[in-house]
């Protein structure tokens, strides 16, 4: 308990052999038992959890933390470190003092990260942090307009840095704006030396100082500057130390804990606090520049946590989560083998980031072949590293720091290592193809055609070639054909939901979360809420989440307003729009502009555009079928069918199918449509400057609750047959399609939405959704969304659906409740028939 | 009262003429045959007289009433098919019934007709057959029926006897006489066979392209054709014709040809133009003289030659024989008959000699027949 | 004879050849697929007698049955009278006569899925070409395909349209065959056009109209591209025909057996059919 509330601390240190959580010892001056620095740096470990898997309780966990944090701080922006078994503040240690210092700064980026990755939905918890932030990035101002470092370090700098930064993508309303320019200007004027000169451009506090390698975060800062506030500079800046001092580790093979400012390495004693930040700097610039070389080092330096180090001991337990605190040495080589807060956390900062990166999570068992260079001076001009399977890596020294010379992995090519080794040979001979079927329409066709020929020029030992489906076919028939034939691609997207159960229980399609590309994507992508329902009983994923496209209720504003209403919320409320928006305008006594447009065709496909969407918009998530049990005969089935029925019995909605090559929303004959994101696109190519349209929710049944809508979106996924022969190369090949510059041109060309987490506020996506109306309304329904069930039989359902749809609501030759009764009934005949 | 009236009647089909400026008069009662060859027109005029070939110009008349622009059943004619024209698809009964049915004659009436009809053409046992169990010879006894339960005023027949053998043939003309005699209704036959004109007919129109070149009871064109082209058509088997021409030698008129000169009628008039002579098989009378060399010098109402061929038919045989370069034959009782090879005599007599102009014309008829 | 006899094989082989993979194997495998539970995608699993008697109980199945014969019922006289009529009109000499011919006859080999979606949109209820000339001579526009009573019998007539030139040439064919002595002579013997037609003509003709009902009957069994793309089997499965319904149950339910099952029934039935048209069209003959 501190000041009354409860919170949850880190201990600072757990001793060797049974790893009891212990207070500071004698040694440093018994500062407590546990520490804002550390709980605050934990806490940005759990907020990033949460944020990959969703998980409520590492939330709760961080919330706890958080509020730790908040009740450090002493109402003035300064805080206080340490505290006592009994909750007292340790005021005194000069370690502990009430100051903006490390601790206030990594305050400063906990809360930061908690804006950003709470955000809007926790509110209340965010109330009582604002203050908190607020006054300690006031107070922190004072220090860097005043030209100083936070507590006169680079790292606490750029550690508050990250958290301003991070507060700001939360809330682009931008105060912080300003005040982290200025924070990135005066770090970026600590770099030292340059290319040639010692000590190769490294961060360090003065300009006598040396380079700790604890807390490099200025790369990682200034990089993530760079490109949040649109500062390029920032990003030069950061690239300095990257390329320059760390690359010279690169080529010697090993990381040193200290730098002299002329140069000369102390390499003992490794701890992971001086790993990790290198890490997570050369994933920063990765993302940033888009160069894939830093993601390859990132891994490299990652691999010390795994192996990669002068002990060759894997200090990471990924059972317990515990990280060895250091190698001591230089001989005897000794593990430290006890396992402190700081290490435990900044080896689960680097490692979570560091798996979340295709790229980097294939390198992370690669070792460095020779010994180690004493001499950061002298380093060679090329190092070799092998990787598991004998692939081999070359880098060497080039112009732009380290660059890579030859990779067998091409990512994920271990195959290709594989049969070179086998065959005896030492070049990489002729490269592998792997065919990708792309979607049969032109504008996806396109995007596939443009990536595989960037994929191919960055990777000419596994060339891919695109071979589009022939346009007016669905893929299903095509994929089914090829399947039976056994001509399957290697790898296809647009596979839907109902093929893909086919598929699964066929055996012909590959695992995707235990292989290292696909699953790093996974991590990066989506988190576990998104998976549960693509999970099959095996608990695998076997076909790659790529796009969605939520169904929601477009509208037209003009017509709108000429109407007098706003977009309908109730089922109630959409039937009224119904009444006053049909019209008829050519005085023939027959209405002929409408609401919206309910096809009368009764194709199973066809009710994802008016049932199945008004279903889910009141059902609270549930779906048709359910592990074989049939789940639709409920109240939001019945609320969905008799809106339809009221529509067509009070004759407000258009008894026709109106005629092929004219869509009555884009001529204005209809004012609402349900319809996905990729119509954006189409509306824009038909160019009709006089419609302007706007999205809105499809509206529930009177009386559920908005907050628990969902929205339908056929999903699509990205498979890869198990007839491939390269399933590795075919894995990284499909990390890369759903890498974020490709789901962004996914975006700006289809209009089209990538299954990403917070794809609404992830700054990453921000550009490329305002490109085309409405879509940033349609990204917050990707999470919130229900696909087709992964159940065999459900076209047929669908069908029996179809069936109740036309007989109760366009034809009403019986009622809702005894269409639906019945299709429940038959439907649960096919289901035991099985 | 005539029966049927033909009066300048002219048939064209697009440009071409077929029938001009045709005139004839059937009498009540009486069994008309038109002959000529394929294209002479004479079914043209049955089938128009029928009312199924319009006529271009001029008019028909049945009994007096102008029928020219009448359609086929209203003119109360009845007509008898090459290829008998039975309905494949009724029994005998309703082929024979079905135009009585049409006009809506009272059903006993029907029956009786047709039961007289059957019982005339001796079809009872077939009434209740199809036209495919039946043979040629009683498909056209029922379309004969058929035709004579309408008791029309014309029978029209339309070489009815084309699609039958030859016994058949004989037989059903003698049918058709005989029937013909009993009903006494007015016929208009059409054929090519002169055999079936000579035997059946009252009177025969001889027509060539689309002219008549004669009518007149079988007899008249048989002893006088008015042309060459009856003359050649009558008669079985056919004339000789010799080409040459008329020489007047001491007072005597003399048919002159290659290897041939005869002695012509007192009476005969002088010409200058070529003559056909012609002299019927049948006239000719024969001498052979087996042993004497012969070398077809020619003789006063003589032609001399040599036999070719010798047809045996039975009571009378055929003996060709060429005289010069002309290949006569003649018709002889089969008693005794040269041999190919051997030279023979054939009189020529000259009452029996028919002599035609340059345009075919008959010429030197004044006298009678000898 | 044997070399004869070698020769005869040769010929023969690659037709024998041809048949056998593309009529005899697919007709065998789909006797087979009767007895098995088939998705393409999975291993086939033997499945009894499981698939006949869900035929047997299956609803859906003996109305796509009923939407077939009333479909028939409705196409087959009209189709023998369209093609007599029209038949006896292009026997006369008109002028055009042979550009007359080729047109009937251009629907027959223009593709089913393009008529379809031309007569889509002629019957297309407010924008439709026959609506519109509907509402010039007064009358309000008719829901041709969206309406449980006029939809089938709006796909008849289209088959009918479509298929007319076909059997036009059959009945054509026929009316060569009609002596000119039994025309003239029913003629001369009385008839009206009305009497040669109903006395000579039309059973002259009868071959060939046991050829128009056999063949448009076995046709008509086989409805599915228009229903298909017309209406997707609506509306209230009024359109279902049976082919559609086992198309749906081949791929887009994905049970093989389940759909070859539905094709053996479906040519059982139709031999039926046939088989007794034959029966009563030869008592007829005799009579």
């Amino acid at each position: 308990m501190v000041r009354g509330r409860p919170v949850r601390v880190v201990s600072l240190y757990a001793e060797a052999p049974d790893y009891r959580p212990t207070g500071s010892p004698a040694r440093d001056g018994f500062e407590g038992i546990a520490s804002l620095d550390d709980a605050a740096r934990a806490a940005v470990v759990y907020l990033r959890e949460y944020e990959a898997t969703g998980d409520t309780v590492i939330r709760d966990e961080a919330v706890r933390l958080l509020r730790f944090v908040t009740a450090m701080e002493q109402g003035d922006g300064e805080f206080v470190n340490f505290i006592d078994s009994a909750g007292r503040l340790n005021r005194d240690a000069p370690s502990s003092r009430q100051s903006m210092s490390y601790w206030a700064a990594r305050s400063i980026w906990a809360l930061g990260e908690a804006a950003r990755v709470l955000g809007p939905q926790d509110s209340t918890v965010l109330k009582s942090m604002r203050p908190v932030l607020s006054r300690a990035v006031s107070r922190m101002a004072e220090e860097i307009d005043a030209g100083r470092l936070i507590g006169g370090s680079t790292t606490a700098t750029s550690e508050a840095l990250l958290g301003l930064l991070a507060a700001q993508r939360a809330d682009t309303a931008n105060a912080l704006v300003p005040l982290a320019t200025r924070t990135a200007r005066l770090l970026a004027a600590h770099s030292e030396g340059d290319n040639k000169t010692a000590p190769w451009g490294a961060y360090v506090d003065r300009a006598s100082a040396p380079w700790h390698a604890w807390g490099a975060r200025s790369p990682e800062a200034l990089a993530i500057a760079g490109s949040t506030l649109g500062h390029s500079e920032f990003t030069a800046s950061a690239r300095k130390e990257a390329d320059g001092l760390w690359g010279r580790f690169l080529l010697a093979g090993g990381i040193p804990s200290a730098v002299a400012p002329n140069g000369t390495a102390t390499w003992y004693p490794q701890i992971a606090y001086g790993i990790g930040p290198i890490v997570e700097g050369y994933l920063a610039l990765a993302e940033v520049t888009g160069q894939r070389r830093y993601a390859v080092f990132a891994g490299l330096a990652a691999g010390w946590f795994l192996g990669n180090n002068p002990a060759g001991v894997s200090m990471y337990d990924e059972k317990t989560g515990r990280t060895f605190d250091g190698i001591d040495g230089p001989s005897p080589v000794k593990v430290n083998r006890n396992s402190g807060a700081e290490s435990t956390i900044e080896a689960l900062l680097a490692i979570q980031k560091a798996t979340s990166n295709p790229d980097a999570a294939e390198y992370l068992h690669y070792r460095p072949v020779g010994n180690q260079s004493p001499l950061l001076a002298n380093v060679p001009e090329r190092r070799e590293y092998t990787g598991p399977g004998g692939s081999r890596l070359v880098l060497r020294r080039g112009p732009a720091g380290v660059e890579i010379a030859r990779d067998d992995q091409s990512v994920g090519n271990n195959e290709v290592a594989a049969r070179d080794a086998a065959a005896g040979s030492d070049k990489p001979s002729t490269p592998i193809t792997l065919t990708y079927w792309p979607a049969a329409n032109p504008v996806e066709t396109s995007v596939a055609n443009r990536l595989a020929s960037q994929w191919n020029q960055e990777h000419p030992d596994v060339q891919v070639r695109v071979q589009p489906l022939p346009a007016g076919r669905s893929s299903e028939e095509v994929l089914l054909a090829a399947i039976v034939a056994k001509a399957t691609p290697d790898v296809s997207s647009n596979v839907s939901s109902a093929l893909l159960a086919r598929l699964v229980r066929a055996g012909g399609v590959v695992r995707l979360d235990n292989r290292v590309a696909t699953s790093a994507r996974l991590r990066e992508r989506t988190n576990s809420a998104m998976l549960a329902s693509l999970r099959l009983p095996d608990g695998g994923i076997y076909a790659f989440p790529w796009k969605t496209n939520p169904m929601m209720l477009m509208y037209n504003v003009d017509l709108f307003k000429a109407a007098g209403i706003g977009p309908p919320r109730t089922q109630s409320e959409l039937v009224q729009a119904w009444h006053k928006l049909a019209r008829d305008t050519d005085g023939d006594g027959r209405l002929d502009h409408w609401a919206m447009w309910a096809t009368l065709k009764t194709t199973w496909y066809e009710r994802f555009y008016d049932f199945y969407p008004l279903y889910l918009a009141s059902s609270g998530g549930r779906t048709l079928v359910n592990n074989g049990k049939i789940v639709f005969d409920n109240e939001a089935a019945v609320a969905a069918l008799d809106v339809l029925r009221r529509g067509f019995a009070e004759g407000v909605l258009p008894r026709s199918n109106f005629a092929l090559g004219r869509d009555p929303f884009a001529d204005g004959t209809v004012a609402m449509k349900i319809i996905g994101p990729w119509f954006v696109k189409e509306l824009t190519d038909i160019k009709i400057p006089s419609l302007h349209y706007d999205v809105a929710p499809v509206p529930g049944a009177d009386g559920t609750d908005p907050a628990n809508r969902y929205a339908f979106a056929d999903l699509r996924s990205i498979a890869i047959f198990s007839t491939t022969r390269y399933p590795d190369a075919a894995a990284s090949f499909v990390a890369y399609l759903t890498s974020p510059a490709a789901d962004r041109m996914l975006i700006e060309e289809a209009s089209q939405l990538p299954y990403r987490r917070r794809l609404a506020t992830d700054p990453r996506f921000t550009v490329s959704l305002s490109k085309w109306p409405t879509l940033s309304t349609y990204a917050n329904y990707v999470e919130r969304s229900r696909d087709l069930d992964l159940d065999p039989d459900v076209v047929e359902i669908f069908d029996l659906l179809s069936e109740a749809y036309e007989e109760s609501a366009i034809y009403q030759t019986t009622s809702v409740k005894d269409a639906l009764a019945k299709a429940a009934r038959e439907a649960r005949n096919i289901v035991n028939a099985r | 009262m005539p029966s049927v009236t033909f009066e300048h009647v002219t048939k064209r089909f697009g440009d071409a003429t077929v029938i001009e400026d045709f005139d004839l008069q059937v009498a009540d009662g009486e069994l008309l045959v038109l002959v000529g060859g394929s294209g002479s027109g004479k079914s043209t005029i049955l089938r128009m007289l029928a009312g199924l070939e319009t006529v271009t110009s001029g008019r028909i008349r049945i009994d007096d009433r102008d029928v020219t622009d009448l359609a086929p059943r209203d003119r109360d004619v009845a007509m008898v098919f090459q290829d008998y024209g039975l309905y494949p698809h009724m029994t005998v009964r309703d082929n024979l019934s079905l135009g009585l049915r049409l006009r809506k004659i009272p059903r006993h009436e029907i029956e009786r007709r047709v039961t007289w009809a059957a019982s005339m053409l001796g079809l009872e046992p077939l009434l209740d057959r199809k036209p495919k169990a039946l043979s040629g010879g009683q498909r056209q006894r029922v379309a004969m029926g058929r035709a004579m339960v309408r008791e029309p005023k014309v029978f029209l027949f339309d070489e009815p006897l084309s699609n039958l053998d030859a016994g058949l043939r004989a037989q059903m003309r003698i049918e058709i006489g005989s029937l013909q005699d009993r009903l006494k209704t007015t016929t208009v036959y059409v054929t090519h066979d002169q055999v079936e004109a000579m035997t059946l007919g009252d009177r025969i129109v001889v027509l060539a392209d689309g002219r008549i070149q004669q009518i007149g009871r079988p007899i008249e064109l048989y002893r006088t054709p008015v042309n060459r082209f009856v003359a050649g058509f009558i008669g079985t088997p056919a004339m000789n014709f010799i080409e040459g021409t008329l020489v007047a030698d001491g007072g005597r008129m003399f048919f002159s040809a290659e290897a041939a000169r005869l002695k012509m009628r007192a009476g005969t008039a002088e010409s200058s133009e070529p003559i056909t002579l012609g002299i019927r098989p049948e006239d000719l009378r024969m001498d052979f003289i087996p042993q004497q060399p012969t070398h077809g010098s020619a003789d006063f109402d003589t032609l001399t030659g040599r036999v070719v061929l010798v047809e045996r038919l039975g009571g009378t045989s055929h003996v060709h024989f060429q005289v010069g370069p002309h290949r006569l034959m003649a018709s002889v009782a089969s008693d005794s008959l040269p041999e190919v090879g051997h030279d023979i005599t054939a009189h020529v007599p000259a009452a029996r000699v028919h002599l035609f102009g340059g345009d075919g014309r008959a010429i030197g008829r004044t006298a009678e027949i000898v | 004879m044997r070399a004869e006899q070698k020769t005869a094989s040769l010929m023969a082989g690659p037709y024998a050849a041809f048949l056998l993979v593309f009529a005899v194997y697919p007709i065998a495998f789909a006797l087979v697929l009767v007895f098995l539970q088939w998705d393409l995608v999975t291993a086939p699993t033997f499945a009894g007698a499981d698939n006949i008697r869900l035929l047997v109980h299956d609803g859906r199945f003996w109305r796509a049955v009923v939407n077939t014969f009333v479909f028939l019922s409705i196409h087959v006289p009209l189709q023998i009278v369209t093609a007599l009529a029209l038949a006896l009109t292009l026997n006369r000499q008109l002028v055009g006569r042979s550009f007359w011919r080729a047109a009937f006859f251009l629907p027959v080999v223009i593709s089913g899925a393009v008529v379809a979606i031309l007569w889509s949109q002629l019957y297309a209820t407010d924008v439709g070409l026959i609506n519109r000339l509907l509402l010039k001579i007064g009358v309000s526009p008719v829901p041709w395909l969206t309406d449980p009573r006029t939809a089938m019998p709006a796909i008849a007539v289209m088959v009918t349209w479509k298929n007319v030139g076909f059997y036009v040439i059959i009945y054509l064919a026929g009316l060569q065959y009609i002596p000119r002595s039994c025309q003239e002579a029913i003629e001369i013997e009385g008839a009206s056009a009305w009497q040669r037609f109903r006395y000579l003509t039309l059973p002259s003709l009868l071959p060939q109209t046991i050829l128009v009902v056999t063949l448009s009957t076995i046709n008509g069994f086989q409805l599915f591209i228009e229903p298909y793309v017309m209406t997707g089997g609506g509306p209230l499965r009024r359109t279902y025909s049976v082919v559609l319904y086992l198309y749906n149950n081949a791929f887009a339910y994905q049970k093989m057996g389940y759909a070859a099952t539905i094709g053996v029934a479906l040519a059982l039935i139709i031999g039926i059919v046939v088989l007794a048209q034959r029966r009563l069209i030869g008592k007829a003959e005799a009579l």
